[in-house]
């Protein structure tokens, strides 16, 4: 539905309780509106009107709370964002979770971190900030917290013990990690079993905790970059972009196209190793030895691919606000576009052999499924999202840095199990290839920066990364430092709905649905 | 069935001979920057512009604190031109003990068990651990093997700059490992925080938790790296720095420098 | 009798130096294939030689039987070893002691110690990994106890010297299908025992997938060196048995003297090296099954391997058993068809092959539940379908022979994979939908597969109640032709 549509709905049914603030050029529309109507309006906006959800942002402003629910819907409907605000000395808020259930952790992180306390959230606390190493009370986020000052006074909970869910005599908890299995990142997997069955899981996470948001404060928008692109390494480029993106959209600025070429051609070859990554980890999990080490020989080419086009193998240090911080030749991106394409090939033929793999299907047939109304009403994102039969991807929704006039195909599965996942992983591999074939021969010649000025201001920048939709809220000052750095990564959304995936499956196959789901943990965590 | 097996053959072995002589092939090391001489505006436009406080200057002399380079590049790209910059791998350092638990005999030359632990790390280093066996580069036949159990680790191998809420695993873990043991810390953030830490609710590397016997800087550092450190932490490789057990000092205060041998 | 105690001897001493060797070139062989340069064929012994080297770490949680079982399983594989042929033919000093039902014993005294010992030390995953090797270990029991028995019927002794001289000679011997059949048995008993694909992941890092890693996580230092030698052993035991007693009798030494033992130490090696390359393949190829039956339509093939069995059995049974042996081909072969086309029909009703999203199908569909039923009743043998009375006529072939103890366990074992096939169906059929049952809608079977499910079971009901004379001579002519083949 088109903003002035949205704005006659809105102010049809609430009349009196919202006004609104629209931004015809970049599509987003601000519709501040008073907290009794706040669940029903974000409800319409996610269940009928066909937006999804991109985050909660909370911002301590200097006399009152902000509260920013931001919204997305397709090219032509652009973004939404929701405000309430509050007097600083007021701290409940109506909870949006049983409307718009995808906002629940966002809901949960909000009180660990700025102590909000929203009514009819079922659960509130052990989110973030551990029960068993931190007491009540610590709001790191707000500004009256210092983020060196290390907190020694620790009051935590001593005799915290995990919730259970599952009270049927007979059930037994499993408890695994954080340090567990060879390779893993950290995470804590509570499972309930009565038997071989998972009845509940239930992941704990933020043992990886590095406080980003809190330690960005203060910070030059150069330093900030360096961290938005280091808080989860393996898509580096694609959150450094969409940090770039916000502060281009601060200092309306306009990218060079060369630099936009350039942008989509290593965003895509980021993507390709991603997957690739993925896929390796997939047959990993199901022991299929050969495939998996022919994935890993594709993967570490593409590290190598990317460490010789670049510089560095994970793409660091190369993106900067207002393009590029140095030129790729033509020459060595044509380089790195053939041997992208060789091995591509040796995918394609894998992924060949591995439709004839029965004992490989087998463990991926039906397993780890995720119905669509779920995916939908989690607000999943990314390849795990599209393999349940949603639609929605950035580049094609909001599109950016000339996605829009690259032809490319997003590929949709409607099965939801462990075999659509791989399925998407390698179709988006192929489409990757493709964009980046298609942004070289679109490559112009010309400057791969422009100069960036900075106003205090804020805004919203995203991307589709690896893993899928992230987004970006940066509030800038006037002596150009940051002041709000706020980061709403495609893993939040994914390890919510993790959970959809491996109730009442085996605990055998745990290992595999945790493979198929693509989560990071790092990137969850900040 | 046996199409597997062909596949595998038909490939043939992919894997790398270092450590016998050094592996060159493109991207397989990001590279560090080098000490060296500069103007002495040259040197104030480095040592401000680096974010991390890696480089300290004295007249025309810049040295670099390899436990701080995070890789942005920025010294290399944005300030100077002629900025030396180095292309090899070998790079870790190793602290000298005379601890008994803690040094290896000759049966530990190629049989070595490594348990690794993410204390927070970003994905990079970890991933470069994973790449340790794939078969480019191939761990196992230098007698390197990954285990998910403490019992039967001989290296602890940690990751990332360790935040609050993984102390005390990695503590448990490094106590439940039999001796002798070594910890060998990747990555910078394993050294001195990285961009991260020291902050609220993470440290300034491990060596504040745990006695550290191999450092590999890097953000990350490429495999090669890693398995550089590894053959140190065994004795079948010198060090490229030794050094006495210390920490690094937050960042803000001087940092320690360790120049390297020119 | 100075030199068998040598030679017994010398075999252990070949055990214990060569079992780690396996394992290496396992290894080895298996990195290759992934493109890998792999560990040194030797890494095996550097591992251990090293853990001798290491401190051990014992939690305070455990008891004498964590401490105590490590020594154990180190000498079970070498107890095993004085009683089975490993090098030579005729049997050594201490061979007295025990013949194969004992030597399996004697393993499994070693695998039930091995499973307490893991739940001793209050580790989560120790109990669970114990868990899953009895359960792994439970389904090859029998299959165990059916090889040995087989072994010692054909062979006329149980002790394992004279079992491997059956096989010799006469050559054709060694081509007898229940030796066939026996080969493969116990391959796939290997596979279980010693944890390898598809039915576990021996190489695998996550705890909560492992089945015989886990019993080992909680050993440090010398302990975890004998856990783990006594594990390599075990596995060269069951080579041995294998390769020695069914698959390759021969290369062993049959003179007294020090030379021709000797000899036979490269032959076994070389035997076992041909081995080592079909598991690499076999590892190499497949992924790690799920010991589960999850697909319906999985069902039905399993229950093939089911008659293959009763076939066998009642080709055993002379030639009044060839006469059923032929029927129950015949019958079973009609009868599967049908089975299948059911259950193919009902993939199409509901899109899932699943049988826990199956339920009440009855409501839903009401023609395909009924076909899924009566493929169930027909496959398991009630009347009035075909296999009926094929089963029949072998129990009559049976009792007509005087082989009452393996009509009984016959009859056992039907009962059995009837009682199985018809709970999963059951429950599919008539059942109430849980939670994680898939709604299905009435869709309208097309006209092709309502007419093939009738066409397909009018065979199965008409040699249900009435055998064509024509048929009846047929199978008599061909029974007759089998007669040589199939008398013991």
């Amino acid at each position: 539905m088109k903003i002035s549509d949205l704005q006659s709905q809105v102010e049809q049914r609430w009349p009196g309780r919202t006004k609104f603030g629209i931004d015809l050029a970049s599509s987003t529309c601000e519709i501040e509106c008073s907290q009794a109507v706040l669940g029903e309006l974000c409800g319409r906006l996610f269940l009928s009107w066909n937006f999804s959800f991109a985050g909660l942002i909370v911002e301590e402003l200097s006399n009152k709370w902000q509260l920013r629910y931001c919204f997305y819907g397709d090219q032509s409907t652009g973004l939404v964002h929701v405000l309430v605000e509050a007097q600083l000395d007021e701290r409940t808020f109506p909870s949006i979770v049983k409307f718009v259930h995808a906002a629940d952790w966002h809901e949960r992180e909000a009180e660990d971190m700025f102590g909000l306390v929203f009514e009819g959230h079922p659960f509130l606390g052990d989110f973030v900030l551990h029960d068993d190493a931190w007491q009540e009370g610590v709001e790191p986020m707000r500004r009256s917290f210092s983020a060196q000052t290390p907190v020694t006074e620790r009051r935590p909970k001593m005799d915290w013990r995990p919730r259970r869910i599952v009270h049927e005599s007979g059930a037994f908890v499993m408890p695994i990690g954080p340090v567990f299995s060879g390779l893993a990142e950290s995470v804590h997997f509570q499972l309930e079993t009565v038997g071989e069955d998972v009845i509940s899981s239930t992941p704990r996470l933020f043992y990886k905790y590095r406080g980003i948001e809190k330690i960005a404060e203060g910070r030059s928008v150069d330093n900030v970059l360096l961290l938005a692109e280091r808080f989860s390494a393996t898509t580096a480029f694609a959150h450094g972009l969409a940090f770039c993106h916000a502060i281009e959209s601060i200092g309306q600025v306009e990218v060079p196209v060369r630099a936009r070429g350039l942008r989509i051609f290593v965003a895509e070859l980021e993507r390709f190793r991603h997957h690739v990554g993925a896929i390796e980890a997939i047959c990993e999990s199901t022991a299929l030895s050969v495939a998996a080490s022919q994935c890993a020989i594709l993967e570490e080419e593409l590290l190598r691919v990317s460490g010789a086009l670049t510089g560095h193998r994970y793409l660091f240090g190369l993106v900067s606000p207002g393009g590029l911080t140095k030129d790729l030749s033509d020459t060595a991106c044509t380089e790195a576009l053939g041997a992208s394409q060789q091995i591509l090939e040796k995918l394609n033929e894998l992924e060949r052999m591995l439709r004839f793999s029965s004992s490989f299907l087998d463990r991926l047939e039906e397993v780890g499924f995720i119905p669509e109304r779920n995916a939908m009403v989690y607000g999943l994102v990314g390849p795990i999202a599209r393999a349940s039969g949603l639609t929605r991807d950035l580049r094609k929704a909001q599109s950016y840095d000339g996605y829009e006039d690259h032809t490319f195909e997003v590929p949709v599965e409607r099965e939801g199990d462990g075999y659509a996942r791989l399925r998407i992983l390698f179709r988006e591999t192929r489409e990757a290839v493709l964009l980046m074939g298609h942004a070289l021969r679109a490559l112009r010649t010309g400057p791969i920066a422009a100069p960036v000025p900075l106003p205090a201001g804020a805004a919203l920048g995203w991307v589709e990364a690896p893993r899928g939709a992230a987004f970006h809220w940066v509030r800038v000052e006037g002596d150009g430092t940051v002041s709000r750095y706020r980061i709403s990564p495609p893993s939040f959304f994914n390890w919510h709905g993790f959970h959809l995936s491996v109730e009442n499956f085996a605990f055998q196959d745990f290992p595999i649905i945790l493979a198929t789901m693509d989560l990071s943990v790092a990137e969850n965590d900040r | 069935m046996i199409q597997w097996v062909n596949r595998g053959i038909r490939t043939g072995i992919k894997t790398t001979i270092y450590p016998t002589s050094p592996e060159n092939a493109a991207g397989v090391t990001p590279g560090l920057p080098q000490g060296g001489t500069h103007s002495p505006e040259e040197v104030q436009a480095l040592v401000e512009g680096c974010p991390t406080h890696a480089i300290s200057g004295q007249d025309d002399q810049v040295s670099i604190d390899y436990r701080r380079c995070v890789h942005c590049f920025r010294c290399h790209r944005q300030l100077t031109e002629a900025f030396g910059w180095s292309q090899d791998y070998e790079w870790a350092g190793a602290n000298e003990t005379r601890d008994p638990r803690r040094t290896f005999g000759k049966e530990f030359n190629r049989s070595i068990y490594i348990l690794v632990v993410d204390a927070g790390d970003c994905g990079a280093c970890l991933n470069e651990v994973k790449q340790l066996n794939n078969p480019y580069y191939n761990m196992h036949r230098l007698g390197f093997f990954i285990t998910p159990t403490p019992r039967h680790a001989d290296i602890l191998v940690v990751v990332g700059p360790v935040t609050d809420h993984m102390r005390v695993a990695l503590q448990k873990t490094y106590e439940a490992m039999p001796h002798p043991k070594k910890v060998v810390a990747v990555g910078a953030c394993a050294l001195s925080g990285g961009v991260f830490g020291p902050s609220f609710v993470s440290e300034a590397g491990v060596a504040k938790i745990l006695p550290v016997d191999v450092e590999v800087p890097g953000q990350p550092p490429p495999p090669l790296a890693i398995l550089h450190g590894l053959l140190v932490a065994v004795g079948r490789r010198s060090p490229a720095v030794l050094f006495s057990p210390a920490t690094t000092p937050p960042i803000g205060e001087e940092p320690l420098t360790s120049p390297r041998a020119q | 009798m100075f030199n068998r105690i040598l030679f017994n001897l010398i075999q252990v001493l070949v055990v214990m130096a060569f079992a780690p060797l396996v394992s290496g070139v396992v290894t080895r062989l298996k990195e290759i294939i992934q493109s890998k340069r792999g560990p040194s064929i030797f890494q095996p012994y550097r591992d251990l030689w090293k853990l001798f080297h290491k401190d051990e770490v014992i939690s305070a949680e455990s008891s004498w039987l964590f401490r105590f079982t490590p020594y154990l399983l180190f000498v079970v594989p070498i107890f095993v070893t004085l009683l089975i042929p490993v090098l030579t033919t005729y049997p050594l000093f201490f061979a007295f002691m025990g013949d194969m039902l004992g030597g399996g014993f004697v393993l499994s005294l070693g695998g039930f110690f091995a499973v307490l010992a893991a739940v001793d030390t209050g580790n989560p995953y120790g109990p669970m990994g114990a868990s899953r090797t009895r359960m792994v270990s439970f389904l090859p029991e029998p299959v165990f106890m059916i090889v040995f028995f087989t072994v010692s019927f054909v062979a006329g002794s149980t002790i394992p010297y004279i079992v491997q001289q059956h096989w010799v000679t006469p050559v054709a011997n060694f081509f007898e299908p229940s030796h066939v059949l026996l080969m493969l048995a116990f391959l796939m008993l290997i596979l279980a025992e010693g944890g390898r694909i598809p039915v576990d992941n021996p190489t695998g890092h996550f705890e909560l997938a492992m089945i015989d890693e886990s019993k080992s996580l909680e050993y440090s230092g010398r302990r975890f060196a004998l856990v783990k030698w006594g594990g390599y052993m075990k596995f060269f035991v069951l080579l041995c048995i294998y390769h020695n007693v069914l698959v390759t009798p021969w290369g062993l030494a049959q003179s007294q003297t020090l030379g021709a033992v000797l000899l036979a130490i490269p032959l076994v090696l070389l035997k076992i090296l041909c081995f080592v390359i079909v598991l690499v393949i076999i590892e190499s190829s497949a992924a790690f099954l799920l010991l589960q039956v999850r697909d319906y339509k999985r069902l039905f093939a399993y229950s093939t391997v089911e008659h293959m069995g009763i076939i066998f059995v009642a080709a055993g049974f002379g030639v009044g058993g060839n006469y059923s042996a032929l029927l129950q081909i015949i019958g079973h072969s009609l009868t599967k068809s049908f089975c299948f086309y059911a259950a193919g029909l009902a993939l199409l009703v509901l899109g899932t092959r699943e049988i826990a999203a199956v339920r009440g199908l009855i409501r839903t569909s009401p023609f395909a539940a009924t076909m899924l039923l009566l493929g169930a009743l027909a496959i398991g043998g009630a009347p009035p379908f075909a296999v009926f009375l094929s089963e029949f006529s072998i129990f009559r072939a049976g009792l007509e022979g005087k082989d009452y103890v393996t009509v009984a366990l016959l009859a056992i074992f039907i009962a059995v994979a009837f009682f199985g096939i018809l709970l999963h169906v059951n429950r599919m059929v008539f059942g109430s939908p849980t939670p994680s049952s898939t709604e299905t809608d009435r869709k309208p079977l097309p006209f092709t597969c309502v007419l093939t499910l009738f066409i397909a079971a009018v065979p199965v009901l008409v040699l249900g109640v009435y055998q064509p004379q024509a048929l009846h001579v047929l199978l008599d002519l061909a029974a007759a032709q089998l007669a040589p083949l199939t008398s013991s």
